[in-house]
């Protein structure tokens, strides 16, 4: 099962992006339905989610700010 | 065509550049207009290009916000400070300012929004000008605008000396780098809570590219320049809170950023020391000329404290006459006041203008000779 992490702005979900990269954690770009409930449009990342918490702590320690997390493909 | 006019724009742009434009308006899409594959590559083409901006200015991508030239930028930096405040705010300004600083800045005294006083620089001696800008601060005054070069003589003033007096003051900094700007090498933070600079003077990236940096420690919320759709937050009717999104409403031209960004990532690549070594001998001829005066350029061995900018005037001839003989010789320089008047006033050139010749990666040598013997070949006839 996979998770979105919801960034405030696309900035922040390339900057999001590119720390999970170094770090070799899978992930990938999204713009959908859970992304536009939480904030209106807006840009998520899509991971594992058992990842999920590790993730948002190394975004938050990185000065990442998360605006939700929702599950992947939930309407 | 010899081309002596790079404070106006760095040219040329390199074929890299070029081609990064061209592929971009081929693969980018709107960016932050959806998840398909042109609006992504719009996206990555912003994202690299305030990447590339945050490494070579020393900040944040989400701190670097884009713009269409300096201009806009200092539009949104000193207009979106000053609406913020709900006092009309005693700011200082420099006696160099480019009319992108003048004209913001008579605007908003008109409006009465702004009170204002222009502390005086002095062209040879910046413990002066550091001076005159301490005793001109007051209890009251909160922001303080600064030119880091003169656009029409080339003067670089010590702007990191006074950013500390005015940090100490809790003085807001806002400073406009566009004839610096990669030549210099500039932190943000050392030189102001914002940073205004153009994409395609010294760092050789496209027309229309610019940029505002925030300090990350600055925490005043600015009043937006601009309002409407952002790709994001779009139920919410005020402009998102955070940057760089809150400054940047509407299309952004990707193509163009997607060149600003090819142009940081070769600036390391190019050398601009030959600029400067143009720069010391044009001076050194210019000054021995018949017939030209050289106006607020550097005593020997104070080059450095210059950009590569020389301002003259030919014996007899109006500047825009004399930068027409030039262009007639193929040689591009610009005549006129470099929409600087108050740095003409300065300089006592308000009646004939100047004739700025200005030096940048292009050039060579050769090209300054053929100056030197055009010049000399005109006033003698």
């Amino acid at each position: 099962m996979d998770t979105v992490i919801v960034l405030t702005s696309m900035t922040y979900a390339y900057k999001a992006q590119e720390i999970l990269n170094r770090q070799g954690i899978k992930n990938s770009l999204t713009r959908n339905a859970q992304t536009a409930r939480i904030r209106g449009c807006g840009y998520g990342l899509k991971i594992d989610a058992c990842q999920s918490g590790y993730v948002q702590k190394l975004l938050l320690d990185s000065g990442i700010k998360i605006a939700g997390v929702t599950e992947a493909g939930k309407r | 065509m010899i081309y002596f006019d790079h404070a106006a724009t760095g040219m040329p742009k390199s074929e890299g550049v070029i081609n990064a434009v061209a592929s971009a308006m081929r693969f980018c899409g709107n960016p932050g207009r959806g998840s398909y594959e042109l609006a992504s590559a719009g996206d990555r083409a912003l994202f690299d290009c305030r990447n590339e901006l945050a490494r070579e200015f020393g900040s944040q991508p989400e701190n670097c916000v884009l713009t269409k030239n300096t201009t806009e930028a200092l539009n949104m930096a000193i207009k979106g400070y000053v609406f913020s405040q709900k006092e009309p705010v005693h700011a200082l300004v420099s006696d160099f300012d480019h009319n992108a600083v003048s004209r913001i800045i008579y605007d908003l005294k008109q409006k009465e929004r702004i009170k204002l006083t222009v502390f005086e620089s002095d062209l040879f001696d910046d413990k002066k000008t550091v001076q005159n800008f301490e005793n001109s601060i007051t209890e009251k005054t909160s922001l303080a605008v600064f030119t880091h070069a003169s656009n029409v003589c080339g003067r670089i003033f010590p702007v990191k000396e006074m950013k500390k007096i005015a940090k100490c003051h809790g003085i807001t900094v806002i400073t406009d780098i566009a004839q610096t700007a990669g030549l210099l090498d500039i932190k943000a933070d050392d030189y102001g809570d914002i940073i205004c600079l153009p994409g395609h003077k010294g760092l050789y990236g496209p027309a229309g590219t610019g940029a505002m940096i925030v300090s990350k420690d600055f925490d005043i919320e600015m009043h937006p320049l601009l309002h409407g759709g952002t790709g994001i937050l779009s139920a919410d009717m005020k402009m998102p809170a955070f940057l760089p999104e809150r400054f940047e409403a509407g299309s952004l031209n990707a193509p163009a950023y997607a060149g600003l960004r090819t142009a940081l990532r070769e600036k390391h690549t190019k050398d601009i020391k030959l600029a400067q070594k143009i720069y010391k001998y044009l001076l050194s001829e210019l000054k021995n000329m018949r017939g030209v005066t050289v106006i607020g350029a550097p005593e020997k061995n104070r080059e450095d404290d210059w950009v590569p900018i020389i301002l003259i005037n030919l014996w007899g001839y109006n500047s825009e006459e004399a930068a027409e003989i030039l262009a007639k010789e193929n040689i591009a320089v610009r005549g006129g006041l470099h929409c600087a008047y108050k740095a003409h006033k300065k300089l006592g050139t308000l009646k004939t203008g100047g004739v700025r010749i200005s030096i940048g990666r292009g050039n060579t040598m050769v090209h300054a000779k053929a100056l030197i013997d055009t010049l000399a070949r005109k006033m003698t006839c």
